[in-house]
């Protein structure tokens, strides 16, 4: 369908959308930095968020807010909840659920996590959980890398 | 109000993003990686409306918008006319878009009350006031469909070439009933705009 046969009402939709409800500022920008940092020789599965939540944990409001995210993939799902260590910093904690068939060969995953000043890993234990104690906050990535060939990454988010 | 106030302005750039989509898709496929960047800023308004069509979070739009782009970035060969990106782009975050909001339950529809808050000062000092009250009077009309009628007539807004099999497995309808469906939802709005003296 070319633009002359489109009906006007569906060209008034798109407008009232672009201005409604626009992409965030900067999304172009961040999709351009994730490809940039995006390491082709490996190979991974795309990790897809399904929730992210502001959880407030205590009275004090702000500072103490949590935030919590999900993240799966066929076969296992990803959660992280992100709280404040100071302004600059949070502290991540990590829990990895795999499928039944994987649970009965487990395979040992190491945490790795993507950020602009550099990258940071840890053993994910037998319970699947594993722990950042404090890194910046900003834009991050978090990989899980198996022994074998098996890799699991993220979209970038802000923490 | 007048009909052009609502629905008579033409589009003359509609058909062109998907020939300038195809255009830098062949730039980038004969290796100039620059092109690739002017494909992302391209699309990327296109993939954000269809996937916030799905009902997705920002968070989760955000994010289906950023795998659609790995996802080409590691399957450029899946793609085998430079015609066919705008299609595959769209296709790919359609299915993420959907695997999210099956996966999700916790996934809220988008926010109308938030959304209505974007109005009053949306597209900032160009829009004049008569297209911001045109834009306002739309909006009312728009949400008083029901949400699959609003959420095709978003997809389709934006995709003036859909992919009718793939669009009816993610809106959960058979592939038959997309075009009916899509001409009853707008006739539905056009007679709400005329009964409400819009059009």
């Amino acid at each position: 369908m070319n633009a002359e046969e489109r009906d006007p009402l569906l060209v008034a939709i798109k407008r009232l959308y672009s201005e409604l409800d626009p992409p965030p500022q900067g999304l172009s920008e961040r999709v351009l930095v994730a490809l940039a940092v995006d390491d082709l020789e490996l190979e991974y599965e795309l990790l897809t968020m399904v929730h992210r939540s502001q959880q407030l944990a205590g009275v004090r409001g702000g500072d103490d807010q949590k935030l919590v995210m999900e993240f799966t993939a066929a076969g296992i799902t990803v959660m992280l909840r992100i709280s404040p260590v100071d302004a600059k910093h949070r502290r991540i904690d990590g829990w990895v659920t795999r499928a039944t068939d994987a649970k009965d060969s487990p395979v040992e995953l190491t945490a790795s996590l993507w950020q602009e000043h550099g990258t940071a890993t840890s053993p994910v234990g037998t319970h699947g959980r594993f722990e950042f104690a404090s890194v910046p906050s900003g834009l991050t990535r978090l990989d899980l890398v198996a022994d074998s060939d098996s890799a699991f990454r993220t979209t970038l988010f802000e923490i | 109000m007048a009909a052009s106030d609502v629905a008579g302005r033409s589009d003359a750039t509609e058909s062109s993003v998907w020939v300038r989509a195809t255009a830098c898709f062949t730039r980038w496929q004969g290796g100039d990686s620059a092109a690739l960047d002017d494909l992302v800023r391209l699309m990327t308004p296109v993939l954000w409306h269809t996937v916030r069509a799905y009902g997705l979070t920002q968070a989760a739009a955000e994010d289906a918008v950023q795998n659609t782009w790995l996802a080409l970035v590691r399957n450029r060969h899946q793609v085998h006319e430079a015609a066919a990106i705008g299609g595959w782009l769209l296709t790919t975050a359609r299915r993420t878009a959907w695997r999210t909001k099956s996966t999700d339950t916790r996934t809220l529809a988008v926010e109308d009350t938030q959304l209505a808050a974007n109005l009053p000062n949306s597209a900032a000092a160009e829009a004049s006031a008569l297209e911001q009250l045109a834009s306002t009077a739309l909006w009312q009309h728009v949400q008083t469909l029901d949400e699959r009628c609003q959420r095709l007539l978003r997809i389709v807004a934006f995709d003036d070439r859909p992919d009718y099999a793939g669009l009816a497995q993610s809106l959960g309808m058979p592939i038959g009933s997309i075009g009916p469906t899509r001409r009853r939802c707008l006739d539905k709005l056009r007679s709400s705009l005329e009964k409400g003296g819009q059009l």
